[in-house]
């Protein structure tokens, strides 16, 4: 950082600093132009939960840029955290871009390899993959420590981003994931989301792997929950590569009748199991197609209201 | 070795559609190995395109189309020809468009990649041809062709009971690292963290060339 | 002559005695590896006793093996099959089981899965309980075997059964397991599922798909060993000669070394020379299949006449420092069948393929197979309106055409068609280019291969197939109608089933 100046630690940092548990949600950009979309989306979350995470051509299907979108969440007063893949920009592009982000104010980045563009709508298009997650959460960390790029030319202008990164629980090999896991938080990653948890025991697992190893005390630790509101959401979901849902959740959805009430009590069980896991910090909550559900859900967590901060 | 398949036959044949007699040259070598180019498809090649009758062909192989010399024994017969169907790879193509100047040269096959023969008939790629190799830190297996996003500290989190998330039959180039590392003992290479690359030795560099200077006595 | 016998039958030395009565020298060799440097050519007799499964399929045959076992002495039936397989075995091994059981003895069958693939298998079981078969489910089995005795140990989840026996018939599909290091040094290719011998499950006592190696169950023959002999040492007699007038021969210059032969060929017969970094081709292993021929990618093989007056035509050995189709002034020059030599007059053929001029061949040409189709073409046919003319590879024939009417029940072809007929030594003989460029000299082409699982040369009828399918989508893809081409599969007692597809395919249609 450069001296002299005091750079305000975002509302997120604020509060793992402070211990307190932290609730995140997600604004997923438009397959557009339409700023009102994002704006809409990012008022109903308005003291709700403590950041939004603006997703970055989420499942390699071209939207909105995070960056940009970003800004708009900002603008009504939700903190938001930019996402940045890896996949469709080289270094000098996403350097470019995050430079840019930090001068318009935006302050989390969390930083993600990016499904490859064979999940979306352009195929074809060239897969960059210049630098993978770690070397970039690394990259940016160097920068911001030491004031100098990768290329070895001074910055004008240091950004101090709160660097956060994702890790899969429920992906193999056990011990390569959990090893990459160690070497993203050495990289410089402050805090981790995980994906979506379904199997609470196996995340119970996975988090006391993660205290063997030391590593809820040099990262913060949030756990995913996804809120499905029908049993293709929930069926879909479990196809998804590298997601472990039980069967029984699946059969609970299909038994019920009403299944968005069985899907919000599904998220609730398993957010007040894992807040008692010893080295998780927060929820991060995603409710695909179904943002207005988010208030619903924090407010029945009983995460309502949130913490102030000077 | 380098793997090319054929491209459809009826997309060839369009390609020729302009033109009465065709040389059909072969491939001796890669092409032939991989089933894709060799003597035996020209000859099948030959057979169909020459049933409708309206189109001559000959068959001719040179050992392959890399080296001049082997393109010079058929100079003779591409002056007889409209147009030259190339069987080998995208570079024996090239080779063989510098030399025969005014004849148009038809590519037959799409080059793919370079990569090993498993099976009969079956080959996977192994090489991206970067010009950097670090093959000694991942227990001999490549991330940067065999990772689907070329990650250097992988995997990604969609890797699935040791496959890709991008298709269920290609196997996680770190899956594949990992458990050789860990039969080789050299679980602790992956705690190391291998930095960004340099592409410029790669295609991204612009087209590479190569040079032995110590074999030539002439200035270059 | 040296018979290498291989494996550690009891009957071994009574084995290696009618040998040498025969004026043989028998050689032993007890493990894989003692195979390893052996010329490839040399006969082999594979000696084992384990796998006992012809026992149950001739009646008598299993209550004269269980009359020389103790009353108390269990008799064991290992059935590991594959679920989806027909199950013929299963019903006879549990006719088998029940038989022995009526009669007394101590029957054991072992189960991999209990599942009953149809009524008649459920019926079967039925009964063999009711007489008395004990039969035990398991997930992994070890046997050991000791002195004669095989110690059976029979694992399902945490319980373990333990049994021992003398008498162990091993009825599963794949080769026992004492075989299946021989069968690898060996190179014995196998079927799906590992069945060595011909396409039979059970392991033949006679041919493997290499003529120079035998399988001997001599537990069934209860070691009456006479009982084989002089048709095994006929056979072995043989081996001095190549099986055929023809045989495959890889011209070094144009082989690329790719070996596809080597791994296609189901007779082992092809081996590397390293010396002229060239495929090579054992003509007393070779059976003269044409599947090389075919498949070749550089058309590198070719048949040459396997007569000792050829052997000027081989190339010559690594040693001699030569080579390899270095042409010299004395050797012959073309062989029986029309060959050009190897050698400077081969520079040529080399590099030039011959496209085949277009010439008007006539309605329907079939490519039949010598060991099914070939044999009752002319039969079939013989009685239609249709004249037949065989064609000799590479020889057109003009064809008279033959005016309509006549006597027959099914519908007449039009005036003035013929058939080709052209025999190959196997279906896997046949490639595309040979039916594409038919097809420019014929409207209509078919292949005539053997029955699924009655190649003789292992799957050479499943690649013809595989070559017909794939042209057919070219000539799709092309615009033509792929119904010029098809294929039928036959047998020697199938005449009316030819006679259909060659009449169907005649008049424009094709078999389904």
């Amino acid at each position: 950082m450069e001296e002299g100046k005091v750079i305000q630690k975002s509302r997120l940092q604020r509060l793992f600093e402070a211990g307190e548990f932290v609730v995140t949600g997600e604004v997923g950009p438009p397959m557009g132009a339409d700023a009102d979309h994002v704006y809409h989306a990012a008022e109903a979350l308005n003291g709700v939960i403590d950041a939004a995470n603006v997703t970055d051509n989420q499942t390699s299907i071209l939207r909105m840029s995070s960056i940009a979108a970003s800004l708009l969440v900002q603008q009504k007063g939700v903190e938001a955290v930019v996402q940045m893949t890896c996949r469709d920009r080289n270094r000098i592009a996403i350097q470019s871009d995050l430079l840019g982000a930090w001068a318009l104010g935006l302050r989390n980045l969390l930083i993600l390899s990016g499904d490859h563009q064979a999940f979306g709508n352009d195929r074809g298009a060239k897969n960059v993959y210049d630098v993978d997650s770690i070397q970039l959460i690394k990259m940016l960390t160097d920068l911001q420590n030491e004031g100098v790029f990768h290329n070895g030319k001074k910055a004008k202008g240091v950004p101090g981003f709160f660097i956060g990164t994702t890790s899969n629980p429920f992906a193999d090999p056990a011990e390569l994931q959990l090893i990459r896991l160690k070497k993203k938080i050495t990289a410089g990653a402050r805090f981790v989301q995980t994906q979506s948890i379904y199997n609470v025991e196996k995340f119970e697992a996975w988090m006391e792997k993660v205290r063997e190893w030391g590593l809820h005390k040099e990262a913060y630790f949030q756990a995913g929950v996804l809120v499905n509101k029908s049993v293709r959401s929930i069926e879909m979901t479990q196809k998804v590569p590298g997601m472990d849902i039980p069967d029984h959740l699946v059969e609970r959805m299909r038994k019920a009748e009403d299944p968005k009430e069985e899907g919000i009590r599904i998220a609730l069980e398993i957010i007040q199991r894992v807040r008692k896991i010893e080295g998780v910090s927060g929820v991060h909550i995603m409710a695909v197609g179904w943002e207005e559900i988010v208030p619903v859900i924090v407010e029945r967590a009983g995460f309502l209201p949130r913490p102030a901060l000077d | 070795m380098i793997v090319a398949s054929q491209k459809p036959v009826e997309e060839i044949r369009e390609t020729l559609k302009d033109y009465k007699k065709v040389l059909i040259a072969a491939c001796g070598t890669c092409v032939t190995v991989c089933l894709a180019g060799g003597e035996k498809e020209a000859k099948e090649l030959a057979a169909l395109l020459s049933l409708s009758g309206e189109q001559e062909f000959k068959v001719v192989t040179p050992e392959r189309q890399c080296d001049a010399e082997f393109l010079a024994e058929f100079d003779k017969d591409v002056r007889q020809a409209d147009a030259v169907l190339s069987m080998a790879c995208g570079a024996g193509v090239q080779f063989m468009a510098e030399r025969c100047a005014g004849k148009p040269v038809i590519p037959a096959l799409n080059t793919s990649f370079l990569g090993v023969n498993r099976d009969v008939g079956y080959w996977t790629e192994m090489c991206q041809g970067c010009g950097n190799c670090i093959l000694e830190k991942t227990g001999g297996v490549c991330p940067v062709a065999r990772c689907s996003k070329s990650h250097f500290n992988g995997p990604c989190g969609g890797s699935s009971n040791g496959k890709c998330e991008v298709d269920p039959s290609i196997d996680c180039g770190w899956q594949l690292i990992y458990d050789r590392l860990k039969s080789l003992n050299q679980l602790h290479r992956l705690y190391e963290i291998i930095p960004p690359r340099d592409w410029s030795t790669s295609r991204d560099g612009g087209p590479r060339k190569l040079r032995r200077t110590d074999v030539v006595t002439e200035e270059v | 002559m040296k018979v290498i016998v291989v494996g550690k039958s009891k009957y071994r030395d009574a084995f290696q005695s009618a040998l040498r009565d025969a004026e043989l020298e028998p050689v032993a060799v007890e493990t894989a590896a003692g195979l390893k440097n052996l010329p490839e050519e040399l006969p082999v007799v594979l000696l084992y006793d384990a796998n006992l499964s012809p026992l149950i399929m001739e009646e008598g045959a299993a209550e004269k093996a269980v009359s020389v076992l103790k009353p108390q002495d269990a008799v064991v039936f290992l059935m590991d099959r594959d679920e989806d397989a027909n199950p013929h075995i299963e019903y006879r091994v549990l006719e088998t089981a029940s038989r022995l059981a009526s009669a007394k003895r101590r029957v054991t069958v072992l189960l991999r899965s209990c599942r009953a693939p149809d009524e008649r298998f459920d019926d079967l079981y039925r009964i063999a309980r009711q007489k008395g078969v004990t039969f035990i489910r398991y997930e992994s089995l070890d046997i050991t075997e000791n002195e004669g005795i095989y110690t059976v140990v029979a694992r399902d989840g945490k319980l373990s059964v333990s049994i021992d026996t003398p008498l162990l018939v091993d009825c599963g599909e794949k080769p026992s397991w004492e075989l299946q290091e021989f069968s690898d040094a060996l190179r014995l290719r196998t079927y799906d599922g590992g069945r060595i011998s011909g396409n039979r499950w059970f392991l033949n006592q006679g041919a493997t798909f290499k003529r120079n190696v035998r399988l001997v169950d001599t537990a069934a023959l209860s070691g009456d060993i006479q009982r084989i002999m002089p048709a095994l040492v006929k056979d072995i007699l043989a081996l001095e000669k190549p099986a055929q007038e023809k045989t495959a021969f890889v011209d070094a210059e144009k082989c690329a070394f790719c070996y596809t032969c080597f791994r296609v060929c189901p007779h082992s017969a092809l081996g590397p020379d390293h010396g002229a970094a060239a495929m090579k081709v054992n003509d007393l292993l070779c059976e003269a299949c044409g599947i090389c021929v075919a498949i070749c990618p550089a058309s590198a093989i070719e048949f040459k006449a396997a007569s000792p007056a050829a052997l000027g035509d081989k190339p010559a050995d690594a040693a001699s420092g030569e080579p390899a189709g270095a042409a010299s002034g004395d050797k012959p020059t073309d062989d029986t069948l029309g060959n050009k030599p190897a050698g400077a007059a081969a520079e040529d053929r080399r590099r030039t393929a011959e496209v085949p001029k277009e010439t008007a061949g006539g309605k329907l040409k079939i490519f039949c197979c010598e060991n099914s189709a070939f044999i009752i073409a002319k039969e079939a046919l013989a009685g239609t309106d249709v004249k037949v003319e065989s064609v000799p590879c590479g020889k057109d024939i003009e064809i008279e055409p033959v005016p309509c009417g006549g006597d027959t029940d099914i519908e007449p072809a039009p005036c003035g068609v013929n058939i080709d007929i052209e025999p190959v030594p196997c279906g896997g003989a046949v490639n595309a280019a040979m039916m594409a460029n038919a097809l420019r000299s014929h409207d209509r082409v078919m292949v005539a291969v053997c029955c699924e699982d009655a190649c003789r040369h292992r799957d050479g009828n499943k690649r013809c197939i595989k070559q017909v399918e794939r042209l057919k989508s070219r000539l799709d893809s092309l615009g033509y109608d792929s119904g010029r081409l098809s294929y039928v599969r036959t047998g020697v007692t199938m005449v009316e089933i030819f006679k259909e597809a060659a009449l169907k395919a005649l008049a424009g249609g094709e078999m389904k």
